[in-house]
């Protein structure tokens, strides 16, 4: 009999409502994440940008790249630059897209071990880094769109010489 | 995978509006068992759907969507919980509050058997499941509300069947022997 209370009783906790406005609240956080989101994804124009920040690299002198891959279980690999340090933040606007380009980039790798070896074909692997050129960054990033792979861009925080475009 | 998700992973809101449509209500719920009142457990809730829709696109469709973000609110809600230093099992001052909306306990006992705890014990009894730690509270609601399975239960509190079926059961338990006590 109180087994069978207790069961009734366990049925009896019930479901609540969504509160008033629940949905519309969330309706705006999620445009605002969308937007972010847009505002961080390069992909249809990451070959211009590409081209772009490679001459203008090129013009700043900047020639090396390091990706470093993560040891645990390359699900994240980063492209970081050695010339993060470049102080951007007076710079002009064409500099600081460059800075940006050169920020740091989540690359999604996992199960896709064919691709990294592409990548390491290509440039010399040192440990977990890859060092590359220019010409070696842009053909690593050419096999990541021609796989369809997904380049998220990272604000680095807690670097200074980094300018947040909006 | 579903065309709503592979929309939603293309950075569409309308498509996520709707693929999360049906489990809102879902994720309200675990998140009030687990935060304890409906403030907390409406900002917990809108974080785990944003984070959720952040990161749909690392989706993958290894489980079901819905396990996956009954999953992703459950970790929220505790992390949240850990962040405030809130000893996890103890936090239930929201439900000593008799206006408390989310157990509707029936102040009617249906059958004749049940007639015979009275009021004050169904009294004791809702303190006693208020009481209960808060996973076990949304292990109890995702297994006697929504009739989910101990294998999914144990998915989304990523814990082992196991230990889903202990918690459900030493809740049963606690609940008895306080009958018990009233009646004896």
């Amino acid at each position: 009999m109180i087994d069978k209370y207790i069961d009734e009783q366990l049925k009896n906790i019930g479901e609540e409502p969504l509160p008033e406005g629940f949905s519309d609240k969330l309706h705006i956080k999620l445009v605002e994440a969308a937007n972010e989101n847009k505002k961080f994804n390069f992909k249809p124009v990451i070959s211009v940008i590409a081209s772009a920040a490679a001459v203008i690299a090129i013009a700043f002198g900047i020639n090396s790249f390091e990706f470093n891959k993560n040891d645990a279980d390359m699900e994240i690999a980063s492209l970081t630059p050695k010339t993060i340090n470049q102080p951007v933040a007076t710079a002009e606007f064409d500099m600081v897209k460059t800075a940006v380009m050169y920020g740091e980039y989540e690359v999604n790798l996992k199960g896709n071990k064919k691709v990294l070896k592409e990548i390491e074909e290509i440039a010399e692997v040192k440990g977990d880094v890859i060092v590359c050129n220019q010409q070696q960054f842009d053909e690593i990033f050419e096999i990541l769109l021609n796989n369809d792979i997904e380049l998220t861009f990272n604000y680095q925080r807690e670097n200074d010489n980094l300018i947040i475009i909006k | 995978m579903d065309e709503l998700i592979k929309k939603a992973q293309k950075n569409d809101v309308h498509a996520f509006e709707k693929l999360i449509a049906e489990h809102q209500t879902t994720v309200y719920n675990i998140a009030l068992k687990i935060m304890g009142n409906p403030e907390d457990a409406q900002d917990a809730a809108q974080e785990a759907l944003i984070k959720v829709f952040k990161n749909i696109k690392k989706f993958k469709g290894d489980s079901k969507f819905s396990t996956w973000l009954y999953r992703v609110t459950h970790n929220v809600c505790l992390d949240e919980l850990r962040k405030r230093k809130t000893n996890i099992s103890s936090i239930d001052e929201y439900y000593e509050d008799d206006k408390n909306p989310v157990l509707n306990i029936a102040d009617e006992i249906p059958t004749p058997e049940q007639q015979l705890l009275n009021k004050e014990q169904a009294q004791m009894l809702k303190k006693a499941i208020n009481s209960l730690p808060p996973v076990s509270k949304a292990a109890i609601y995702l297994r006697e509300v929504k009739d989910f399975s101990y294998e999914e239960i144990a998915k989304i509190q990523k814990c082992s069947v196991g230990t889903v079926k202990s918690r459900i059961s030493r809740a049963r338990v606690q609940l008895k022997e306080i009958i018990l006590k009233q009646n004896y």
